[in-house]
């Protein structure tokens, strides 16, 4: 069936209906929400909430991009976690490797299907300079910056995802790139290959 | 990195470029900065290179289905859900009723104009000392003669010692501060012993005063007013005024002082419960979405 007649079944009530359109989304929604709290509990967290407010306003949907309009869940119950953070901040109970105290790296089960021990490294690398890089900008920069760059989303998707112009998702995708730029070029030899010789090339 | 000859608006036209979501215009436009500026054209590489490490960050897979299951989505009762709207409209409802309440306490309209209208026109023969003055034109109020302070006892009705409102039917120079202007003091003793009747207000008397060189021979005595002495048993004695202007006005009185404290409480209570009724829905609307 396609999208919008799982939409139309589970507005009336059909939960299994709404439950397949979360399987198609559930990805997509757990890593925007990963990327924006840095944190796997927390975002794990959010985007039941998400797909749990969604399921509850279904009604309220009307029309345009299905993904966008469960994005804008997701990146909202994300936001509340965020300013209840503000609120209430916590020291994260980190897992320490008892032998050099030193603090364990991302899960394995965070790495892409049979990598090479060569691009584990790689990736894991990369990606702790991003994550740690994205958590340095605003959110609202943090968000759009990982829907369009990481997710792959195009404009107008965003720009209906955050209910803002345009104009306002450009603007703020370019300050995010910039401020990541030289927050990335700052790791210099971690990044991959293709990053290190876009630096070469511009100095 | 060399992006500082570049403005914000062509920084977002180079991100933007890179997307290809410009409108033919802008993209000519950027084409053209490409070609003429270097510094365009590595600030855009840059951009390239880090839209492209993020294409290259890892995806999280998930950790487990996130398919909701009927007892995640029937928490809620929606009969207890349909309190929170009902409660805020109940708490803004009196908040409005109470304010109403309030400002009626402070507007003249609703709090002087009543009570001055209900009062009957006897109430208004005592005048204050202030607004006397301002009615009385001026060469009337040179020509009354001096009061007489009466030491003892109220000799007439007209006899003062309160004040009150004013009336244009009173005569100047009466019931002020308990000084009261009276006709000259050598009179007639047939005239001294009339009582002014309570409802009759007497004319102003602003003439020169002719004795009757008869009285002069006359002894004086009795323990009329005109010297001001009280008959020796109220002599000493407090006297408060309870004449016709208290006793009219004091329905009035009564009635504005008992109706603030109802008013008022009933003010503070709405606003009681309009603020308990809005806590309470923002602490049911907390508990409801968890």
């Amino acid at each position: 069936m396609d999208e919008a007649g799982l939409i139309a079944d589970a507005v009336r009530g059909d939960l299994n209906a709404f439950n397949r359109l979360v399987l198609a989304y559930q990805e997509m929604a757990f890593n925007l929400a990963y990327r924006i709290l840095n944190d796997a509990a927390s975002a794990d967290d959010a985007t039941q909430t998400a797909f749990i407010s969604a399921y509850k306003n279904l009604r309220n949907y009307r029309g345009g991009s299905f993904k966008a309009w469960v994005m804008r869940m997701v990146t909202n119950s994300c936001y509340d976690e965020l300013r209840r953070r503000q609120r209430r901040p916590t020291t994260p109970l980190e897992p320490i490797n008892s032998e050099d105290d030193e603090e364990i790296e991302s899960p394995a089960w965070l790495a892409d299907d049979a990598p090479s021990p060569e691009s584990e490294i790689e990736t894991r690398e990369l990606e702790q300079a991003i994550q740690h890089c994205i958590e340095d900008l605003p959110p609202d920069f943090r968000a759009v910056v990982v829907m369009i760059d990481i997710q792959g989303c195009d404009y107008a998707e965003v720009s209906e995802t955050f209910g803002k112009p345009l104009g306002t998702i450009k603007s703020r995708l370019a300050r995010a790139r910039l401020r990541l730029r030289d927050c990335l070029s700052g790791f210099g030899e971690l990044l991959p290959v293709i990053f290190r010789q876009g630096q070469e090339a511009e100095e | 990195m060399n992006n500082e000859n570049i403005s914000t608006r062509d920084l977002i036209l180079l991100s933007s470029y890179l997307d290809g979501e410009l409108n033919p215009r802008e993209k000519t436009r950027v084409e053209h900065l490409l070609k003429e500026r270097p510094a365009y054209r590595a600030t855009l590489e840059s951009l390239r290179h880090t839209s492209n490490a993020l294409r290259h960050a890892p995806k999280y897979r998930v950790p487990h289905n996130f398919t909701l299951k009927p007892e995640m989505v029937l928490k809620q009762n929606p009969a207890y859900w349909r309190f929170v709207p009902a409660m805020r409209l109940s708490s803004v409802v009196a908040a409005v009723l109470s304010l109403v309440l309030i400002s009626t306490q402070f507007l003249p309209r609703f709090s002087m104009a009543v009570p001055m209208a209900a009062a009957p026109e006897a109430g208004m023969d005592l005048q204050s000392a202030e607004s006397l003055p301002m009615e009385a034109p001026a060469a009337e109020v040179e020509s009354t003669l001096p009061p007489v302070v009466y030491w003892g006892g109220p000799p007439t009705p007209l006899a003062g010692g309160m004040g009150g409102g004013g009336d244009d039917t009173i005569p100047e120079g009466y019931g002020a501060g308990g000084m009261v202007a009276m006709e000259p003091i050598l009179q007639p003793e047939e005239s001294l012993s009339k009582a002014a009747p309570d409802s009759a207000v007497p004319e102003l008397i602003n003439t020169p005063v002719v004795l009757d060189p008869s009285v002069e021979t006359a002894p004086i005595e009795g323990t009329g007013p005109i010297l001001g002495v009280a008959p020796e048993e109220v002599q000493g004695t407090a006297i408060t005024d309870t004449g016709t202007a208290r006793q009219a006005t004091g329905e009035v009185e009564q009635t504005a002082e008992s109706r603030l404290p109802w008013q008022v409480s009933t003010a503070l209570g709405l606003f009681g419960l309009a603020l308990t009724l809005l806590v309470a829905s923002f602490i049911l609307k907390r508990k409801i979405l968890g």
